[in-house]
């Protein structure tokens, strides 16, 4: 029997694979890196509260899988979502541009008051950094997106993205269906491009 | 639960219709009657306990719902599940083909990191298959969380056993296990899955859905996805 968190605000993580997605959540969830007992635990859906302006903000965090076969995927994962952290390696230019493709997406797809957030992990191997951190820097601010580089292995601004995204949402109580049809934070794909098929009516009339 | 509640149950059921017509309503119905008896029970008992705490009031909430899942929607199961099943007929049949192709294929097919295939996934595919006798919807949640469980504590044996290579510390990310619960799911011999994720997206506790529950329900809907639209098979 498991026994979940009141009103807690759903985050997707998104990134190409292996840019270090889970060991983020990890980081902020458990102040681990890689830890073999905690791959044990097989929660591949983190938890956590943290403090905001006298408000409790809890959060939980979806991982993803980054495999291109996966992407089309992603918006079961994302539907429902207070917020989006979009990951790339600063080591490896192609999860920057793969990054790009996900902003683009969230926008297009994501609920109007979507926090999203840019992040170049993998500060700490600064020496074979292929993005350059004004680039992305840029990138965010013409796209109206948090910004950050950290590195899930030491841990640097970890904590500070959360607290980012914490005090960004409009509202630190998650999103109560407002019925109970198919809108449960999940819904099947067959019934998202449905409504997919319906938007794309609604705009070439 | 008090005298008026069981009574309220009581009538809701006598008055319950389930016939092709409304299917689609149905779960809304039962849903939003389900949530009222377990709103109103807290409530009662939030007035009578001066410090209830708050989880107390989940462990609660959690019993709720799985007795009034028995109540309510256990003795309409098949009458439900009949009119599910009748809508995806074709659906289930499309996947159920796709799934034979699929097991002939090899495990690089599924995206899995060649150190991953060499593990024998058996256990938690006859884990899986334990959804061919669930009935209520916390009882499907349940299957997928302890194969979840399964998937990890495989792989730990695995690496503990020195059965396959790892980098000291690996961690199993969520690039690994999508493709690994896919093919769990593939070998999991489960019949009629498209009706199986339609009844438990319709008829689960709407408050699990953003949590652990409705993470690994997102993960067994994504994986019928993926084998849907598998090509070249």
């Amino acid at each position: 029997m498991t026994f979940v968190t009141p009103n807690a605000s759903k985050i997707v993580i998104l990134g190409d694979s292996g840019v270090g997605k889970t060991s983020l959540a990890l980081r902020f969830t458990h102040n681990e890196f890689h830890d073999l007992e905690l791959s044990t635990v097989g929660a591949k859906c983190f938890t956590k509260s943290v403090h905001v302006a006298d408000k409790d903000v809890h959060f939980s965090i979806w991982d993803t899988a980054g495999q291109e076969r996966f992407q089309s995927l992603a918006p079961i994962y994302y539907r429902n979502s207070r917020a989006a952290i979009i990951v790339y390696d600063i080591t490896q230019k192609k999860s920057f541009h793969e990054a790009e493709r996900w902003v683009d997406e969230m926008k297009r797809h994501g609920d109007e008051d979507l926090v999203i957030a840019l992040i170049g992990n993998k500060s700490d191997l600064n020496e074979y950094r292929e993005v350059k951190m004004k680039v992305a820097q840029e990138y965010a601010l013409k796209n109206n997106l948090i910004f950050l580089e950290t590195s899930a292995k030491t841990g640097e601004h970890v904590e500070d993205l959360f607290m980012k995204i914490a005090e960004m949402l409009p509202s630190v109580h998650a999103k109560i269906p407002e019925n109970l049809d198919h809108n449960f934070g999940i819904v099947s794909i067959s019934k998202l491009e449905e409504k997919e098929k319906r938007k794309e009516k609604k705009n070439c009339c | 639960m008090s005298e008026n509640s069981k009574k309220k149950i009581e009538n809701f059921k006598r008055d319950l219709r389930i016939n092709q017509q409304n299917i689609s309503n149905l779960s809304v119905k039962i849903r939003k009657f389900i949530q009222q008896i377990r709103f109103e029970t807290i409530k009662k008992l939030k007035e009578k306990e001066n410090e209830t705490d708050l989880e107390n009031i989940e462990i609660i909430n959690a019993i709720l719902e799985r007795l009034l899942e028995e109540m309510i929607i256990s003795p309409n199961f098949d009458k439900i599940n009949g009119f599910i099943k009748k809508k995806n007929e074709l659906e289930d049949q499309k996947i159920h083909d796709q799934i034979q192709k699929l097991k002939k294929k090899n495990f690089d097919y599924f995206g899995l990191p060649n150190q991953l295939s060499k593990i024998d996934w058996s256990l938690s595919s006859r884990i899986l298959r334990t959804f061919n006798i669930c009935k209520l919807p916390y009882e499907f949640l349940n299957v997928l969380l302890t194969t979840a469980d399964s998937v990890f504590h495989t792989i730990n044996s695995n690496i503990l056993n020195h059965d396959i290579q790892s980098e000291p510390n690996k961690l199993v990310t969520g690039d690994d296990f999508l493709p690994i619960f896919v093919f769990v799911l593939v070998n999991s011999q489960i019949e009629n899955l498209v009706s199986i994720s339609e009844y438990l997206i319709d008829y689960s506790d709407p408050k699990e859905m953003n949590h652990e529950s409705g993470y690994y329900l997102t993960t067994f809907c994504s994986s019928i996805q993926f084998i849907k639209t598998s090509e070249n098979l």
